[in-house]
């Protein structure tokens, strides 16, 4: 057996100092290899994160412009109802001013026809006439006649703004007026400065009675409305029988009229 | 529910009369009591009290210009709201009656929609 040398045995500890050195700095080495695979996922992580970050915005962007499309469908829509219900709306409140309209002439005519038979006293007859064609026409010049059968000639009997012991006395069939009543047919001007204006005829079924001749409209009225000409159709009827009536009561008088208010009477005429 | 309020038409055509009593009829509000003319309406003014007064111009005994002026000087009356009924030829009426006290004026021949409003913003009722 030899004996190792001196020498040997400071080479061999050199060698073990130098390998455990060795050793140590493959340890640190594979540590620090170890932390950067670990930063190198943890980037790779990050990297896929902002990928994905990225690749998220451009679904947010997508999600988004679904959600403007969508609101501006929603938009369009509520502008659209919204138009509908403005239309509708101003509909209504067009309706409702015809209503309004409607009303208001029906209340004429019904108080019209309402006062033209409240008596049967000629002179009140008379001046319900005038009130109707003064303040629910809106004249400010017209004269009424009343038919003298025998003589076929027209006397002023009323009116307003005129001096009626001036006025004309028309024959029936004869000028504007006179032609108005023989055929029972209304005559309006078409130029509002004519005179007449117009002429209202007031006639039965039976027979003509008399004349409404209007010259002159109140300075507000631009012309006669539709409801002039649905007053102007009750006057032709109701004034003539109401002046009829009144003419006829004061021939017979109140005991005239009583003796005539009997069923016996009433059944008579009835047969 | 609402407060009973009461008007005074005075008119002397009953037709007008009508007519405007047929106007205010819509507000439900309203009780409406009618006068023939100026005298009948002081004598009405004396026994109650009203809220509005809608008045002709031209009436018997005693005309809407003459009403308007000795309403304003009633003490129970004087604030009371007043409308005028005029026809297109008595502009100086109209005037003259806006000087003594009325407060608005309705031009004839009358629309009901027209009594109504003005009735309404001079109550101040909707």
């Amino acid at each position: 057996m030899s004996a190792k040398k001196p020498d040997e045995t400071a080479h061999r500890e050199d060698f073990l100092v130098l390998f455990r050195r060795g050793l140590k700095f493959t340890e640190e080495l594979l540590a620090e290899n170890e932390k950067l695979r670990y930063r190198v996922a943890n980037l790779e992580n990050e990297i896929d994160g902002v990928r994905r970050s990225g690749g998220g915005d451009e679904s947010t962007m997508r999600e988004l412009r679904e959600k403007v499309r969508e609101l501006e469908i929603e938009k369009a829509r509520l502008l659209s109802s919204y138009t509908e219900v403005e239309t509708a709306n101003r509909d209504y409140q067009t309706r409702y001013a015809e209503i309004e309209e409607e009303h208001n002439n029906l209340a004429n005519l019904y108080i019209a026809s309402y006062q033209l038979h409240t008596t049967m006293n000629f002179k009140d007859v008379v001046q319900v006439i005038n009130e109707i064609v003064i303040n629910l026409v809106g004249v400010s010049s017209f004269t009424m006649y009343l038919l003298d059968v025998p003589t076929g000639v027209l006397h002023p009997i009323g009116g307003e703004g005129v001096d009626l012991a001036k006025a004309p006395r028309p024959k029936i069939g004869e000028g504007v007026i006179g032609k108005a009543l023989a055929d029972k047919q209304r005559y309006v001007a078409e130029n509002l400065k004519s005179t007449p204006l117009a002429v209202v005829p007031l006639a039965t079924t039976e027979s003509q009675v008399g004349a409404i001749v209007i010259d002159k409209l109140l300075v507000q009225k631009e012309g006669f409305t539709a409801v002039d000409n649905e007053l102007f159709n009750l006057l032709s009827v109701h004034a003539a029988t109401a002046l009829l009536a009144g003419l006829l009561r004061d021939q017979v008088g109140e005991r005239g009229a009583v003796q005539a208010l009997t069923v016996g009477h009433a059944r008579s005429l009835l047969g | 529910m609402s407060e009973q309020l009461h008007a005074l038409v005075v008119e002397d055509s009953p037709t007008m009369r009508q007519l405007i009593v047929f106007a205010l009829s819509r507000i439900k509000v309203l009780k409406v009591v009618e006068a023939d003319d100026g005298v009948d309406a002081l004598k009405k003014l004396s026994q109650q009290h009203f809220d509005i007064l809608i008045t002709d111009i031209n009436m018997p005994m005693m005309d809407g210009l003459k009403l308007v002026s000795m309403v304003r000087k009633d003490e129970v009356h004087k604030e009371i709201p007043i409308i005028i009924i005029t026809t297109e030829g008595a502009q100086e009426d109209r005037q003259r009656a806006l000087s003594l006290g009325a407060n608005a004026y309705i031009t004839k021949p009358i629309q009901a929609p027209q009594v109504i409003s003005k009735v309404k913003d001079l109550l101040k009722i909707s």
